[in-house]
């Protein structure tokens, strides 16, 4: 077998073709680099595939230029495919692969550094999911985040603020480095950067207040990557500078990545030498994800700038994936991994859908389109699936996802879990099924201009044709039958069995330093589709159509809840106080955050 | 070796990335937040080579010295360098952006950048 090889190539493949582009001549036809860069993008995830396929019985490992474990030790780098791994970066390879179709005709001069830069992005993901190695995570980490910052700022002609991209760069930065201060920890305890050889090491040498902080470093690190709160205000800043179709990977892969990598982390490393400590990480994930997911819900429900409107409901959403995993259970990561694949899906189609307002009717703000966009109708049906979807309607993968997080709760004694979580996604719902009928059936009054606060967020975008290219509405409505597609009950049997494999250090740990596999991991099989389910799924969407209706019937109307006319000490003011924009203050709440989760570590974990 | 001065390069970096912290918080000026991350940044090469540092231990490079000699960890020397160019590459991403903010805005207090409220 030499599927290994597949390993490398998930992000070599990009890499190289990112690197030709930007040595070709500047000359070459625009098409040649589209079509370059969506098949580099579409092997990805072809051989992201592949790899899940082979890899459900145990994970393949590909050691770097063959440096395998000699004498019992490791000395070479493994990049470990095992089908959760391969699974996500197959979503980003599809997801890259749209966003770069739905760009051929969103830009129409465009030089080959976007295509460059996309693609390096792609790379950096692939490399950053597969590697089993603090350190080269933290190389792929900074090689990702690079190119996201610059894709950030790519553009930058027209009037935005661009203190987005600052606030984005500057965040993540910090949180790359505490990640590798953590990792740092672990080497100097453990004597190795391999997550499994020094999961092993640890658990034989005990745990003490060093690796508890190491833990709770990389955490913060990872946790603001995934944009938890309380550092998650530079995703909505990013959004209102980056380019529209950027903005699907930054909310459908880069921020879901962060959970993913601090699952992997903990499992290999930590999972084991803070093992009599479930219940107390468990409460404390929780209540991350939960009061993540409620704070930017709320926020979500207060913006009319559809971008960060968006950029609030990815957030809310990464707080149940959070949730999920918080559980610590190999069902609630599979419920975690299904509602991140059905969550891909539907958000990139509505980013794409605001592409196509954008490119038409250059305004991405819902009170500036109010009615505006009655003439598509087809644009407008998708928009608000995409609502209900988000919500948690049947048949999408946010429903089945839902339901294996619901009863994953049930079983780990968290038996409010599903309900919480089915607030938090209703009232997201709501938000864009309120947006989609104000724009596109002009429900509700239009708001009164405000001569104070001009447009905020213009992409640079070309001048328009009348007509919606079919290459843009076509991508987004493949994307939300892909997102309904990832309900299948098939998805739900490989998750489950994908992240029983994920969650078993000993499996992980046979692949990588060999020795024996004891046994297939045992895989709790849960049916994500019963009658209860769909009718609480039916009930969700229920309540984010009527909450949806309800508040575009009375946006825009005066003293209508959330509009600055509040009063001084309402909580929802305090809230736009706290997203200030302004980069020393996040710099605070990080470090309060990190400082917050250091001490909470240390009094629960040891 | 003291204790005091094996302790030394993580008292410095405890330093640094404290003090980098400090300056970006209180910052009044752009380039002096972005050359405080930097010194924030800076700590982790220090960590680095710290953790890798061995007493009379010699460059990890084996080519001129007989083979027994104690060298220094060459992993985490190895991931220094790679630290410096990632650092590099930020630094030199985020100087632009503070170029293009002051084209823009034409400040670059971060006080007085309107922030995106709400």
């Amino acid at each position: 077998m030499t599927t290994h090889a597949f390993a490398p190539l998930t992000f070599a493949v990009p890499l190289i073709v990112a690197a030709l582009l930007r040595a070709a001549p500047t000359a070459i036809p625009r098409r040649v680099a589209d079509v370059a860069a969506v098949v580099a993008a579409a092997v990805s995830a072809l051989l992201a595939t592949a790899l899940a396929w082979a890899s459900t019985e145990a994970p393949i490992v590909h050691w770097v230029g063959g440096w395998r474990p000699q004498g019992g030790s490791v000395v070479g780098i493994p990049l470990v495919a095992d089908p959760l791994a391969s699974g996500l970066i197959a979503l980003a390879g599809v997801l890259t692969a749209a966003v770069l179709i739905f760009s051929w005709r969103y830009y129409r001069t465009v030089g080959t550094l976007y295509h460059t830069l996309t693609l390096v992005f792609l790379g950096g993901f692939a490399g950053f999911v597969m590697a089993a190695d603090l350190f080269t995570m933290f190389v792929f980490l900074e090689l990702m985040s690079i190119a996201a910052y610059a894709l950030t700022g790519f553009k930058i002609e027209a009037d935005v603020p661009l203190t987005g991209a600052l606030n984005f760069a500057v965040t993540n930065t910090i949180g790359a480095v505490l990640f590798l201060v953590g990792g740092t920890m672990i080497y100097a305890r453990a004597g190795t950067p391999n997550i499994a050889e020094a999961g092993q090491r640890l658990a034989g040498a005990g745990t003490d207040e060093l690796v508890v902080v190491a833990f709770a470093l990389i955490m913060t690190g990872l946790f603001v990557k995934a944009a938890l709160l309380p550092f998650h205000f530079w995703h909505a800043d990013s959004h209102a500078v980056a380019p529209t179709p950027i903005c699907v990977l930054f909310g459908c892969v880069l921020i879901e990545v962060g959970i993913f990598a601090a699952a992997r982390v903990h499992v290999g490393v930590f999972a084991e030498v803070l093992g009599a400590d479930t219940g107390a990480l468990q409460a404390v994930l929780l209540t991350v994800g939960l009061v993540t997911g409620a704070v930017t819900a709320v926020m979500c429900v207060l913006q009319s700038h559809l971008k960060r409107l968006l950029a609030f409901s990815s957030i809310a959403h990464v707080g149940i994936v959070t949730a999920g995993w918080g559980l610590l259970t190999s069902a609630g990561l599979a419920g975690a991994a299904v509602y991140v694949a059905g969550h891909g899906f539907v958000k990139a189609a509505l980013f794409l859908l605001v592409g196509i307002l954008l490119h038409h009717l250059d305004s991405v703000d819902e009170a500036q389109l109010h009615g505006r966009a009655r003439g598509s109708p087809a644009a407008g049906g998708l928009f608000v699936a995409g609502g209900l979807a988000l919500a948690g309607m049947p048949p999408f993968g946010m429903f089945t996802g839902k339901a294996l997080i619901d009863s994953a709760g049930k079983d780990a004694g968290v038996a409010w879990l599903g309900t919480a979580v089915l607030a938090i996604a209703a009232v997201t719902g709501a938000a864009v099924v309120r947006a989609g009928l104000r724009i596109y059936a002009g429900v509700g009054a239009p708001a009164p201009r405000d001569p104070d606060r001009p447009d905020e967020s213009e992409d640079y975008v070309d001048h328009a044709p009348a007509r919606t290219p079919r290459t843009m509405i076509v991508t987004a409505a493949v994307l939300m039958i892909a997102g309904a597609a990832t309900g299948a009950p098939q998805l739900v049997t490989a998750a489950e069995h994908a992240a029983g494999l994920f969650v078993d250090a000993d499996v992980q740990a046979a692949a990588v330093l060999g020795g024996d596999q004891a046994g297939t991991p045992s895989v709790d099989r849960t049916s994500a589709w019963s009658a209860d389910s769909v009718i609480e799924g039916m009930l969700a969407a229920a309540v984010a159509l009527g909450l949806g209706i309800v508040t575009a019937r009375r946006a825009g109307a005066p003293g209508a809840w959330g509009t600055e006319s509040a009063s001084p000490y309402s909580p929802v003011r305090w809230l736009r106080l706290m997203h200030s924009g302004r980069i020393t203050d996040y710099v605070v709440w990080l470090c309060i955050g990190c400082a917050v989760l250091v001490s909470t570590s240390l009094l629960a974990l040891r | 070796m003291t204790a005091v001065a094996g302790a030394l390069p993580y008292v410095v970096a405890a330093f640094l990335l404290c003090a980098g912290w400090y300056g970006m918080a209180t910052s009044r000026n752009l380039l002096h937040l972005v050359t405080c991350l930097s010194v924030l940044h800076s700590s982790t090469y220090l960590l680095l080579l710290g953790v890798g540092y061995r007493a009379e231990g010699t460059a990890p490079i084996y080519d001129d010295v007989p083979v027994g000699t104690p060298g220094v960890d060459p992993v985490v020397q190895a991931l220094a360098v790679t630290d410096i160019v990632v650092g590099a590459a930020v630094l030199a991403l985020l100087l632009a952006l503070v170029m293009q903010v002051h084209k823009r805005h034409g400040t670059i207090d971060p006080q007085a950048l309107r922030g995106m409220d709400g």
